[in-house]
């Protein structure tokens, strides 16, 4: 089938099974699934620009449906997510302003590729690392009192922070503090810059990349600000909207986007995030953790495999495994995802009747 | 009629910048509204048949806050 503003003749079923992987993952981890959309584009055959602006495209919508499925859950915090905007915009719109460039100077092929890798590997280790450094931690909490994280130190040194101005006068209105409290994230007292420097950061990266950058704000809602992985993937998913939005509308003006093919993926994606949001009631943040540890770290070498294969004639076969890396990984998990669901949903429905 | 929409596409995104990035962005959005209403609407309609309560009933977290 031909998409005629990227110009290029793509497999509409492929772009559907991309979509079920993208929307069940998105829902699962609270990403809105940019590496696997751009990446597995480019494994498609579609141009690096417009790859990168319709994986925007679809973030946006993607993850419109997930969080109105996770804010069904109790699992967005809006206050939180309207703080890390503020910081997002002006972030995107510095990296598009960045991309633009390196794009007129031939370069934006080059860069790309390699800066998700490094960001992707160094993502995945964490998370592998945090999973064996707190598994059984994890394994001894009884249920309900929290999540064992690597960083405890960290999120609290972080919420406890001190930025000045401490307070904004207004005139003819009392000084109106800048610390506010987060119930939904249970938070009791945080400065308001630093969820806006954290959004700030996120949006460099997502407009940077292609992505929403909901892979990297979810582990850094967990491991930074110490919000549980259930409201922080909730969360990211409400902050990816505006990214993703932001995104569309500066690719499109570029004419960088194929709505087509946005559609298509779009679709399939909206069926796969039933099962993804669904899942994250059935499986322990620990679990969900490493699973996405793995995803990223399968995207990573994906994406590595893919670049080493253009370097030389001899190591193309190397772009073989590159797909099956970038789709078959991903896929394997969707299964895995759907199979603990179900095995977590068949052990508690005795008990409370409760239905998927 | 592909080959309109064909046309269509092309000519529209590359002559009216600003009101194609608005079109791509409601389309979407659209879309994504529409679809969640579907799935809304499906899987409550199938948890009714097979008789358990909505798919937003009695949903505790699967996890909570990071120990601290």
């Amino acid at each position: 089938m031909l998409f005629p503003n990227a110009d290029v003749v793509v497999n509409p079923a492929l772009l559907a099974l991309l979509g079920l992987i993208v929307g069940a993952l998105g829902g699962f981890f609270g990403v809105g699934g940019g590496f696997l959309i751009t990446g597995g584009l480019l494994v498609f055959g579609v141009p690096e620009i417009y790859a990168i602006g319709t994986g925007l495209t679809l973030i946006m919508g993607s993850s419109i449906i997930n969080t109105l499925k996770h804010r069904g859950l109790g699992h967005v915090d809006f206050r939180l997510g309207l703080l890390m905007i503020a910081g997002t915009l002006p972030g995107v719109l510095l990296a598009e302003r960045l991309n633009s460039s390196l794009e007129a100077a031939g370069r934006v092929g080059n860069v790309i590729p390699y800066v998700y890798v490094v960001v992707l590997l160094a993502l995945s280790s964490f998370l592998i690392y945090d999973y064996l450094k707190t598994r059984r931690a994890s394994a001894s909490r009884p249920p309900g009192t929290g999540e064992a994280v690597s960083t405890a130190g960290l999120t609290r040194r972080v919420q406890a922070l001190r930025i000045p101005p401490h307070s904004i006068k207004l005139p003819g209105r009392p000084a109106l503090s800048t610390y506010i409290a987060l119930p939904v994230s249970r938070i009791e007292r945080i400065s308001v810059f630093v969820p806006i420097l954290v959004g700030f950061g996120i949006g460099f990266f997502a407009g940077l990349l292609g992505a929403g950058g909901g892979f990297i704000l979810m582990p850094v809602l967990v491991f930074v600000l110490g919000i549980s992985t259930t409201v922080a993937i909730g969360t990211d998913l409400f902050q990816v909207i505006i990214t993703g939005s932001w995104g569309t509308l500066l690719y499109a003006l570029g004419n960088n986007v194929d709505p087509l093919m946005a559609l298509i993926i779009l679709t399939a994606a909206s069926a796969g995030s039933q099962i993804g949001t669904t899942a994250t009631r059935y499986v322990d943040a620990g679990r969900i953790r490493i699973l996405y540890g793995i995803t990223v770290l399968s995207g990573a070498l994906a994406i590595g495999t893919g670049q080493l294969a253009k370097t030389s004639p001899s190591l193309a076969f190397l772009s073989a495994i590159d797909d099956w890396l970038l789709l078959g990984i991903p896929g394997l998990m969707c299964l895995i995802i759907t199979g603990l669901m179900l095995r977590a949903a068949r052990r508690r429905r005795p008990a409370s009747g409760e239905s998927l | 009629m592909y080959e309109a929409l064909i046309n269509f596409l092309r000519s529209f995104s590359a002559q009216y910048p600003l009101p194609w990035a608005l079109l791509v962005m409601a389309v979407i959005s659209g879309a994504g509204l529409l679809l969640y209403g579907f799935w809304e609407l499906t899987l409550r309609g199938a948890s009714r048949f097979l008789g358990g309560p909505s798919s937003r009933a009695g949903a505790p977290p699967a996890s909570d806050r990071p120990r601290q």
